[in-house]
């Protein structure tokens, strides 16, 4: 509302007005609780403390004067902190001119002096004004008074301090919410939509905000950190001016901090890179040494993140080098000597490409900021840059992205270009045809031009780019997705840039930070998003919509979880129900029609989205428009589509809603009905063991113990006796008990968790193989054939309780292979959680490891200093002690790096039963189409390969580790060449 | 460890209740459990529920990106909360379930109509019209405002 520097000049006056009162007034700032919070509320709220010698109205009139003087509007109120067991004042700020209606202009109409308005101020929630009625109001009751009276003599006799709370910017909440002493928080019902929680959430951590005064460099902090946001009503200029003007006397005592401050905050906030560059021209044409020192900082800065590998984090130093040589601050030679140590990155060799792919966007994705400025001062360098990039994209690197990283499989109807390509498209496009002229970019210190001209600029210490290590880990390719081009827009309004404009690129970044920066805040960060790009007339709920389907669809992993887009996609929707949903439905239009060639991960995702966006709005769909998928073969991916969403809106709601919604002729895609099949359900079927299992189920039922269900499950016979090897495990027995337990727990997830919990104990005495487990699965898999969700549940239960491994799944998966289910998405879902249980297990293994390793490590660091100054016999006691305690934890060690080794090995196995089963039925399938002389590739080949590849893709860290036992041993080149193509794709990967 | 105080679903009679939850809830995290809020007495669902996770950054995602959101057309809330103890399943409301229930004025057909101290005093209201004047007004202490504030965990430690 009204930002921080502001703030300060009101309390100024504050100050004068309540001179006889008025013994310190400070400003303070809290620590932001949050990271979240820092950027949203520019770092904690602002607090001023206000020692006065008494309270009284009369002090907090003055208070509400001072601020009307401002035209800022005033709500106040005294309000005790439960914890800090203070109390004070609590002012909301508001700017008059967008307060609730009122204008000064409409004051003056009314013909009041300005000073005889108070805004609403109240003492214990009673009003005060300073009408004829302010008497009456600070005294209304008598109880209110004598507790003020009260107070004040508690206060008074602790020395009295006196707190004026103000949120700086925080939102104005109705007169009517505010809460006054002794009032405890209350729900509000959710009738509002969304957004509750957070409203209750702030109002709790207000109260807690601790009461220590904020000193002046976290006022500096707080002053550069929010600079330039949109809180702010005073122009950007002016801003800029008087932060520069208390940054130069700030200069003397804190100068590195001022610098640390000003750098972080560019390097976390990059989209305003721009503004603090600014800042730091403004203040190095005041101060020649800050301008010096200031650029060794970012050099040494640049010289670590490229030690460390933080590559995002280099690209953005970079780009506030470069922007600096706009403002003055750094000469051009110096800052292009260091484009050319990049630059000289690409023409070495023996090095991967991932590292000159690297280098080449670092400079690349910067020149738009520096560009013109080069061009105009020197024209043959950059000429001499673009010859050398255009050399090394031409010729010196393979163009083929890998395969695995596309969303879209077909280049139509938008060309799948690999990131660095299409920016080098767009720099050749901003060089060729606009001569570096972008138009998205915000510039303020164009206005500044005659005092940075007068600046002394600072040259760039050389760096050297440090050499490459194999064990570095460079940023993997990216392909840009494009869903949109400007034939989608509707004819009258904004343009959307071609693909190869760089305003595509640089508003797609910006959308990506402000996801990046507001990711725990999805309501601030769609208002954000909206607001992006505002100036550069660009349709932006068609690039909104697209960025953030981008980043859901991302290969291999997304920056955030679905849930995240999902979310931030309804409250866009909520936020202009004008625009968003309109533009969402289009998109999701588009999706359907080109669904056939999307990746098998990514239509996941998509379908995730689906379900839950269509789950917040009542479900409504216009299905008719798909109706065409219902002549399409089974395994149609649009048919698929379809399917697979409403088994998920099943899952999110009930059968009957879902059914009631969807139009008659879709019933053969529509899901089957949720309930259970339960094998003995029938008394007369004349399948054995339906005696047995109803007997079994009245047995547990009377709180029998595992034991005893045991020797039940003994009495039956076992059908495999007279086969060959049928005595390891009993098929009956299982079943019997399976289905049991399956029905006991059907109501809910605890009764079920509960009762396998129980049973844990009979399950590992029946199944002891593989084949066992296998047979237990089975029955999960049947008794739930019509609730994939339930079925996740329980192999998810069992797996935990470590009844079945992660094999197992596998198992189960593969032997359906022949089925209808097989190519269904839950089935998948299944051997993934598989796996990443399996993953998580080795990692949390790993984890113990490195541990123990630490402890170790301490404790021989501790015997070292030990020995030099305990000589005598109570020492060598404690030494003792020491060595049997070191041993002990190498002993942890040795335990825990053999449990690593064996989680290790099962993890390689499980990857490779599953590839090789993989491999069996891909090639089985080829080989039958073959003799039978039809083509292979059938849709059940799209599915089957596209889950191979997905478990390529989400576990590649995992899978990259025995790449090579499984070029020796599985993907050899006997292989069918299609299957192989997949595995040199995934190879490709880490070029 | 750290339980969400997941909540709303409305009163509906529906029992794969439980598996909506965790298949909404599952999307922010790998689940542990879900205990149901209960009716005190009548042993009913009543509209909350205790989502448990492994991690405390799957429960931020929840808290983050599950409120606000739908679920079966309800509004769903959730919150931090210190963990579950056997007991706090159930609603602590003077009818049994939940407090808000008690006090809430507006309709919801969701959550079964009126708040609880409405519906009384309607169903005294329609009484004492029927029986004429004679049976008195109802107490405004047990206006809906004027209760103080639920607390919303008895046994935070």
């Amino acid at each position: 509302m009204i930002d921080f520097g502001e703030f300060r000049e009101v309390l100024g006056r504050v100050e004068k007005f309540c001179r006889e009162e008025v013994v310190t007034l400070t400003l303070a700032r809290t620590e932001p609780k949050s990271e979240n919070e820092k950027l949203s509320r520019g770092g904690g709220r602002g607090r001023a403390r206000v020692r006065l010698y008494s309270v009284s109205s009369v002090s907090v009139l003055s208070v509400c004067h001072a601020m009307f003087m401002d035209l800022v509007f005033i709500d106040g109120e005294w309000e005790r902190y439960e914890d800090d067991r203070e109390e004070g004042m609590k002012l909301v700020a508001r700017r008059g001119h967008e307060g609730r209606g009122f204008t000064f202009v409409e004051w003056a109409k009314r013909g009041l002096k300005r000073r005889n308005l108070v805004t609403r101020a109240s003492i214990h929630g009673f009003p005060i004004t300073s009408s004829p009625a302010f008497k009456a109001a600070t005294n209304p009751k008598p109880h209110a008074a004598a507790s003020l009276r009260r107070k004040r003599k508690q206060m008074q006799s602790r020395g009295g301090h006196w707190h004026v709370f103000i949120p700086s910017s925080g939102t104005v909440r109705p007169y009517m919410t505010m809460s006054y002493p002794g009032q405890k928080r209350r729900y509000y019902d959710g009738s509002g939509g969304g957004g509750m929680g957070d409203d209750s959430f702030d109002a709790r951590k207000r109260r807690r905000v601790d009461a220590t005064p904020m000193n002046h460099e976290d006022r500096i902090e707080a002053l550069i950190l929010k600079l330039g946001d949109r809180s702010s009503q005073a122009p950007l200029e002016s801003n800029l001016n008087a932060l520069a003007g208390v940054l130069e006397q700030e200069l003397s005592t804190s100068k590195a901090k001022i610098i640390r401050i000003v750098t972080d905050c560019a390097l976390a906030i990059p989209e305003k890179i721009t503004i603090y560059s600014t800042l730091v021209g403004l203040v190095n044409a005041k101060s020649f040494s800050f301008g010096q020192e200031f650029v060794e900082s970012l050099s040494r800065t640049l010289k670590e993140s490229l030690r460390d590998c933080a590559w995002e984090k280099a690209r953005f130093v970079v780009r506030l080098m470069a922007d600096s040589v706009n403002c003055n601050v750094i000469t051009v030679g110096s800052f292009l000597q260091i484009l050319d140590a990049f630059l000289d990155v690409l023409g070495q060799s023996g090095i991967p490409q991932a590292r000159k792919d690297y280098f080449c966007y670092l400079i690349l994705s910067n020149l738009p900021w520096v560009g013109s400025n080069v061009y105009a001062k020197k024209p043959e360098e950059i000429a001499r840059y673009m010859r050398t990039i255009s050399q090394y994209m031409s010729r010196g690197r393979k163009k083929q992205v890998s395969r695995l990283l596309r969303v879209w499989s077909m280049d139509k109807p938008h060309v799948q270009e690999e990131l660095l390509s299409c920016l080098w498209a767009q720099i050749c496009k901003l060089s060729e045809a606009d001569n570096w002229q972008e138009k998205h970019i915000l510039r303020p210190y164009v206005p500044f031009k005659s005092t940075l001209s007068a600046a002394v600029s600072h040259n760039l210490p050389l760096i050297t780019v440090p050499p490459h290590e194999d064990k570095i880990v460079y940023p993997l390719p990216q392909v840009v997705f494009r869903l949109f081009d400007y034939t989608d827009c509707p004819d009258p309004g904004p343009v959307l840039p071609g693909a190869h404009s760089i305003e595509r690129y640089l508003i797609e970044e910006e959308l990506g930070f402000v996801m990046e920066t507001y990711g725990k805040n999805r309501k601030d960060c769609a208002a954000r998003m909206v607001e992006v790009g505002a100036q550069s007339k660009v349709p932006i709920e068609y690039m909104v919509v697209e960025t953030v389907f981008a980043h859901m669809l991302r290969l291999p992993h997304a920056p955030r979880i679905t849930l995240f887009y999902t979310s931030l996609l309804i409250d866009l929707c909520r936020l202009q129900p004008m625009v968003y949903p309109q533009v969402l439905a289009q998109a999701t239009e588009m999706f359907f029609t080109r669904i056939d060639t999307m990746n098998v991960t990514s239509f996941q995702r998509l379908l995730r989205w689906f379900s839950v966006h269509l789950s917040n709005f009542q479900f409504r769909w216009a299905w008719d428009d798909w109706e065409m998928a219902l002549s399409l073969p089974n395994h149609h991916p649009k048919r698929k589509f379809i399917q697979e969403v409403l088994v998920k809106c099943v899952r999110l709601s009930y059968h009957q809603r879902i059914m009631d919604t969807l139009p008659e002729n879709f019933g053969p895609l529509a899901p089957s009905d949720t309930e259970f099949i339960f094998k003995y359900g029938v008394e007369d079927a004349g399948i054995p063991g339906t005696q047995a299992c109803s007997s079994l189920i009245t047995l547990i039922q009377e709180k029998a113990s595992p034991e005893d269900v045991v020797n039940h499950l003994k009495g039956l016979p076992n059908p495999q006796e007279e086969e060959e090897g049928g005595k390891e495990f009993n098929p009956l027995q299982i079943d019997v008990f399976s289905q049991a337990i399956l029905k006991l727990g059907a109501k809910t997830i605890s009764h079920n968790a509960a009762a396998m919990a129980k049973f844990n104990p009979v399950f590992k005495e029946i199944a002891k193989t593989d084949d066992a487990k296998l047979r237990i699965l089975k029955n999960v898999f049947d008794f739930w054939r019509n609730n994939s969700l339930k079925v996740y549940v329980c192999v998810d239960k069992l797996l935990k309780l470590r009844t079945v491994d992660c094999s197992a799944v596998a198992n189960l998966v593969f032997s359906l292979a022949a089925e209808e289910d097989f190519t269904q998405v839950h089935l998948w879902e299944l051997l993934n959680l598989a796996l990443s249980r399996m993953n998580k297990h080795v990692a949390r293994i790993e984890d113990e490891l490195k541990e123990a390793k630490e402890r170790v490590k301490k404790c021989e660091g501790e015997e070292d200093s030990d020995d030099s100054d305990r000589e005598d016999a109570g020492g060598a006691k404690v030494k003792k002690e020491k060595q049997q305690e070191a041993r002990d934890l190498e002993a942890d060690v040795e335990k825990w790096e053999d449990q690593f080794e064996r989680a290790q090995e099962s993890q390689k196995n499980l990857f490779l039963i599953i590839f090789q089963r993989f491999i069996m039925i891909l090639t089985e399938h080829i080989v039958r189409c073959d003799t039978d002389g039809v083509d292979f590739k059938t849709w059940w080949y799209h599915w089957t390969l596209g889950y191979l590849e997905q478990i390529f893709i989400e576990h590649h860290d995992e899978v990259f580790k025995f790449k090579n036992t499984l070029e020796t041993l599985l993907f050899t080149p006997e292989l069918d060449a299609n299957i192989l193509e997949l595995f040199n794709n995934f190879v490709a990967l880490r070029m | 460890m750290v339980d969400i105080y997941g909540r709303d679903f409305g009163i509906s009679q529906y029992r794969d209740q439980h598996f909506k939850v965790y298949e909404l809830f599952s999307q922010a995290g790998d689940v542990k459990r879900i205990v149901m809020g209960l009716d005190r007495f009548r042993k009913t669902p009543c509209g909350f529920c205790f989502v448990e996770y492994y991690t405390r950054s799957d429960a931020e995602n929840a808290l983050f990106y599950i409120t606000g959101t739908r679920l079966d057309d309800r509004i769903i809330r959730c919150d931090f909360d210190a963990g579950f103890i056997e007991g706090r399943q159930y609603g602590r409301g003077k009818s049994g379930g939940q407090v808000r229930d008690e006090y809430r004025s507006d309709y919801d057909p969701g959550r079964g109509g009126f708040g609880k101290l409405v519906q009384q005093q309607r169903q005294m209201q329609q009484k004492t019209q029927g029986g004429g004047p004679g049976a008195g007004g109802i107490s405004s202490g047990q206006a809906p405002s004027a209760a103080g504030g639920p607390r919303p965990h008895p046994l935070q430690r």
